[in-house]
């Protein structure tokens, strides 16, 4: 009996290891409400785990996670859940693994320079975690000798670094797409992909519950301020000025935040990249600006002194998260509620409420 | 080249300037022009955008395209050496490697009091210091050569360690400085930028004589009676001026130097430096100014570096102008 439930469960997923996403007959598909990058198989006591690359919107690669008990479907990546030890080799990572109090299963990281996490800095001091380097430098040898289970990696559509290697000698890489999540919840979402691996899948759904009511509550919050103040986002590069497009992540904060976003009317995704004439042109007297990447006044216009046309620079209402980046990087996407709430606390102060900021500051002079 | 010739490729210089300040994402017309410049209100974005934007781009245009195209001159009758350039002594690199501390390392004197230009600026004075001091000392100049090329490996590799250490967008920021962009001057810098530019075109004007006679041998200038060290220190500290006040403002900016004197010389046929430095000054005003146009026609299309730019339209250019003059 229990071999043919087997193979009953074997031929779903053969008959399931289509390129495109949909339900099929006899499965349930867990509960994802807002990320669009992985979808979560319930049929009957097997789960799978689909990674969605977000550039051609299929199925990048398929996890069984075995449990306890459970025999390896074959052709099929198997990983054995609970897992004992995880590679996070992102900031974003970092924080949800601490949401579900699994910092204990990090042996590898990237570099400690993204690190703000004061026990995985000191678990790095005391040589109990290992780092691949970053930026280009990266080395799989820490990875193969502490042998962790899983390798959780920034997804780019393309394999990991010797993944082939690795998945022969039951190390396997997982691509995280938090960061192409275009909803902030879908962002934090991910969280249920931790969950799932490390066997804390009740935490990780009750802990995302919760900062979804949190979130709802709060947007609901700004709708109820009778200001919409104008916002533009971004800063310059080079020539380059980028602003997240219409269609964005940030875009839709600020679209959650009531706030009037300059640009919220722009298609696409990513970022829109326009000259500096462009949005001087659009944002001469523009009420706020977001994400100037600086910390001071000072140091936005020595390096720019045309910076000072802006209404915003002249009214001093200029906000940056760089004041903590590793802090912001590895928290706000497991905490969205908390920059919805730093973007009421700075936009809506007809809304009384307590003026604490988590991750935004105002430039300081 | 003709007189006639050569007066037309002047008069294009405020044809092309014009084309310039009409280009981007808005046109303007010349009463905003007027106003911007007489009466500037600075509420009024389209006047902002002429008098802080477009005019500090053309200025700036003018001043790197001249600047370079004569300091490549300098260096090449200098060292008797076609393939010298504006940056053969190194002067850049130390403009580089301040502006790599000041974008990449995070010392806090010098990205934020300081900035990206101020840096740069540093960094070429020190650099045109260290090579005007090794000038004093040292006869030859092939040695002085080396010791140019040997600054510019130094700070390459030092800026190569700090490129290592930097994270990706102090990385994406630094490269995209090194792509060189009329865009970063701002009206108010202009003082001090036209301060070394006019010194270092007055001091040009009596090195003519003596340039000419270096031509036919360092040996020969001197029993001529040019005072060799004396001219070879000047042309050294007028290229440093230049090169190093160009580089904190616009990036290094490739090929101007390199190509402009060259061609100026297979088109003018002579050895006489007031023409070829006349020339020089025409040309590379006219070539910067044409990339810098196509850099913002382009721009809504692509962004194109200006680097970019220089070279792809100016390497295909001197070729042409080569192979015509061999046939």
């Amino acid at each position: 009996m229990k071999f043919l439930r087997f193979f009953f469960f074997v031929s779903l997923f053969l008959f399931s290891c289509k390129s495109t996403v949909k339900k099929e007959e006899g499965t349930k598909i867990g509960l994802i409400k807002y990320a669009s990058n992985f979808k979560i198989e319930e049929a009957g006591e097997f789960t799978f785990l689909m990674i969605i690359n977000p550039e051609t919107n299929e199925i990048e690669n398929k996890y069984f996670l075995k449990k306890e008990g459970q025999e390896d479907i074959q052709g099929m990546l198997s990983v054995s859940v609970p897992i004992k030890s995880i590679a996070a080799l992102s900031s974003t990572h970092i924080g949800m693994l601490n949401k579900l109090n699994s910092l204990d299963e990090v042996l590898i990281i990237s570099d400690t320079n993204y690190i703000y996490n004061k026990t995985i800095k000191s678990r790095f001091r005391n040589g109990l975690i290992e780092s691949v380097g970053g930026d280009g430098v990266e080395s799989v040898e820490p990875i193969l000798y502490s042998r962790v289970n899983v390798v959780m990696f920034s997804g780019f559509g393309k394999p990991f670094s010797h993944q082939d290697k690795l998945e022969k000698l039951g190390i396997y890489c997982i691509p995280n797409y938090d960061w192409r999540e275009f909803h902030p919840l879908g962002k934090a979402e991910w969280i249920k992909v931790f969950g799932y691996l490390l066997g804390k899948e009740k935490e990780a759904s009750d802990y995302f519950d919760r900062i979804e009511r949190e979130y709802f509550n709060l947007l609901n919050l700004a709708k109820a301020s009778v200001k919409k103040p104008t916002v533009f986002s971004g800063s310059l590069l080079g020539d380059v000025w980028y602003a997240p497009a219409g269609e964005s992540f940030n875009a839709k904060l600020y679209e959650d935040a009531n706030l009037d976003y300059v640009y919220s009317q722009s298609k696409g995704t990513g970022s829109l990249d326009k000259s500096f004439e462009e949005i001087l042109l659009d944002n001469q007297n523009t009420e706020y600006w977001l994400n100037p990447n600086s910390t001071s006044f000072t140091d936005l216009l020595a390096n720019q002194s045309k910076m000072t046309y802006f209404k915003a620079v002249q009214d001093k209402k200029v906000y940056d998260y760089s004041f903590q980046m590793n802090y912001f990087w590895e928290n706000s996407a497991i905490e969205p509620q908390k920059v919805l709430s730093d973007f009421i606390t700075i936009f809506h102060n007809d809304i009384k409420r307590d003026d604490s900021l988590y991750f935004y500051q105002q430039l300081k002079d | 080249m003709s007189k006639l010739k050569f007066y037309t490729f002047i008069l294009l210089i405020p044809v092309i300037g014009t084309l310039n300040l009409t280009v981007g994402q808005f046109d303007l017309d010349f009463s905003l022009m007027k106003e911007a410049l007489f009466n500037f209100d600075s509420t009024d974005t389209y006047q902002v955008i002429f008098r802080d934007f477009r005019l500090p781009r053309l200025i700036i245009g003018i001043i790197a395209g001249s600047g370079l195209a004569i300091s490549g001159l300098l260096m090449q009758t200098l060292f008797n050496n076609p393939l010298a350039g504006p940056y053969i002594l190194g002067i850049n690199s130390g403009a580089s490697l301040f502006a790599a501390i000041s974008i990449m390392t995070g010392v806090s004197f010098f990205s934020s009091q300081f900035g990206t230009i101020s840096s740069a600026l540093l960094g070429a004075f020190i650099f045109g210091l260290i090579i005007l001091g090794f000038s004093l000392l040292i006869r030859s100049k092939v040695s002085l050569l080396l010791i140019g090329v040997m600054l510019g490996s130094f700070s390459g590799a030092l800026i190569t360690v700090i490129q290592s250490m930097s994270d990706a967008f102090q990385l994406k920021k630094f490269t995209i400085w090194t792509m060189g962009s009329l865009q970063q001057v701002n009206f108010e810098d202009f003082p001090i930028i036209l301060l070394f530019y006019v010194l270092a075109l007055i001091l040009l004007i009596f090195t003519i004589k003596p340039l000419n006679a270096i031509v036919i041998g360092e040996e020969q200038a001197a029993i001529l009676g040019v005072r060799v060290k004396v001219v070879r220190i000047v042309l050294i500290f007028i290229t440093a001026i230049l090169t190093g006040l160009i580089t904190a403002y616009c990036g290094p900016i490739a090929f101007v130097g390199l190509a402009v004197p060259n061609l100026v010389k297979l088109l003018f046929k002579t050895q006489n430096h007031k023409m070829l430095i006349l020339g020089s000054f025409v040309f590379g005003i006219l070539f910067l100014l044409l990339s810098d146009w196509l850099v913002q026609l382009l721009w809504s299309d692509i962004h194109l570096p200006l680097n970019a730019v220089t070279s792809l339209i100016g390497a295909p250019f001197v070729i042409l102008i080569i192979l015509k003059k061999l046939a």
